[in-house]
């Protein structure tokens, strides 16, 4: 990690740890709560990463531009870039994740070489819930983020709709993100179980699974 | 007022102060594994047990206890375990009404000192709030005014949730209602609780909010 660049919003300061998630129950809770991370963000020169669906492209647009964002420009200048999920998870229209992993990193240097000082990823995960292959590796794929952030200045905001999500998703997706947002509030999250020991216990699930299915 | 604070060991963790817990699992033999030494200790030590169970369940749940190497029906015998099933506590009368509940709550907490018990370790299956009766619905402005309660008294208040049952906004509430939580077997402070004179405005706001929205359909 080169230079730390501090990152403060939803009532918190982000330190070293930048993979956050957050849990909204609507939209209007999730711009309320990020607006000063999407806003400061253009302020000061930084590179907006967004991952959005694309039913709610146009929508999210015009969000961005009520918190006082030159969308236009920034879209124009390469500041902004709005990436519709078919075309970052869902490429090939199933679930890929080691290339959604080297995307992000090339998302990273690229912006760097451009010459921002950071980005600020923004992904709305409500993909993982559409009938694709893959799917089933998105908390495989939320905890092996956290080898490759670390790397990072950049922050990476995950937000999942809470009226959408099934409960026992949401506890696991929380045991990935070190940095969590409820209730508006951001806070390091004590529940945050590290990569090593998460993928250990994926596999043990994975193993009981198999053996139920033998015994049957 | 606690009198005086001792010391509770389980699910990796030790509670410090807070004893309003509430605990997330993923199936019925994870919940037993988690919380088993939350039962046995507590037999051992002498505290006094108040079980509200799923009706339907409560054979199993007993059966487990067992399992985990209680005796069981000598426990239930001398008074020390008692188990109701909710028909008998929260849903009395078929519907949940929060205030008497609440109260009933609280003489359940206290039943156990005077009848000479050191502690009392209580434990709510939290499905009742998923049966289709009156006033469930107020089952995250109870479990914040359980906070209210539950510091008056050096009693451990386990709440569990089955994550595959309730959907993940009530869950989430749940959460912010909890001083501490266990989520993956693991006992923690919880840095998102929100105190109940805080958590009761919260809901209040967000009633009109739902109303309007009920108007405009």
């Amino acid at each position: 990690m080169a230079v730390s660049h501090s990152v403060e919003f939803a009532g918190g300061n982000l330190g070293g740890h930048r993979h956050i998630c957050a849990f909204f129950n609507s939209a209007d809770e999730e711009h309320r709560v990020l607006r000063s991370f999407f806003k400061d963000g253009f302020d000061r020169g930084d590179k907006a990463f967004h991952l959005v669906d694309p039913e709610l492209r146009e929508e999210h647009l015009r969000r961005l531009a009520e918190a006082g964002i030159n969308v236009q420009k920034a879209m124009v200048t390469g500041q902004l870039e709005v990436r519709r999920w078919q075309d970052a998870y869902l490429r090939g229209d199933h679930f890929d994740q080691d290339a959604m992993l080297a995307l992000i990193e090339e998302v990273f240097q690229s912006a760097a070489a451009a010459g921002y000082p950071i980005t600020r990823l923004l992904a709305h995960m409500e993909w993982a819930l559409l009938d694709k292959p893959g799917l089933d590796n998105l908390v495989e794929y939320e905890t092996r983020l956290n080898y490759l952030l670390p790397k990072y200045d950049d922050p990476v905001v995950c937000t999942y709709d809470l009226s959408k999500f099934p409960a026992s998703l949401v506890m696991d997706i929380m045991r990935t993100h070190p940095v969590v947002i409820i209730g508006g509030i951001l806070q390091e999250n004590p529940f945050f179980v590290p990569p090593d020991q998460f993928l250990l216990e994926l596999r043990e699930r994975q193993s009981v699974r198999k053996s139920a299915r033998t015994a049957n | 007022m606690a009198t005086e604070s001792r010391s509770v060991n389980f699910a990796g963790g030790s509670l410090a102060g807070q004893r309003h817990i509430c605990a997330f699992f993923n199936s019925a033999d994870e919940e037993y594994r988690v919380l088993r030494s939350f039962y046995k200790d507590g037999f051992d030590r002498g505290d006094k047990s108040f079980h509200l169970v799923n009706p339907e369940l409560r054979q199993e749940h007993l059966k487990r206890l067992a399992e985990a190497g209680i005796n069981v029906q000598e426990a239930m015998d001398s008074g020390q375990l008692e188990v109701r099933p909710w028909q008998d506590a929260p849903l009395r009368g078929g519907r949940f009404d929060e205030d008497t509940w609440l109260a009933l709550f609280e003489q359940m907490l206290q039943s156990g000192s005077a009848a000479g018990y050191a502690h009392t370790r209580f434990l709510g299956h939290m499905e009742w709030a998923l049966v289709d009766l009156p006033g469930v619905e107020d089952l995250i402005e109870f479990e914040t005014r359980v906070n209210y309660v539950t510091p008056k008294y050096d009693n451990i208040v386990i709440c569990t949730y089955d994550l595959s049952k309730f959907n993940a906004s009530v869950v989430m509430d749940a959460l912010r209602t909890h001083p501490a939580v266990i989520v993956g077997g693991l006992l923690q402070e919880n840095p998102f609780f929100i105190p109940p004179d805080q958590f009761l405005i919260e809901i209040k706001e967000r009633r009109p909010l739902r109303r309007s929205t009920a108007t405009a359909n």
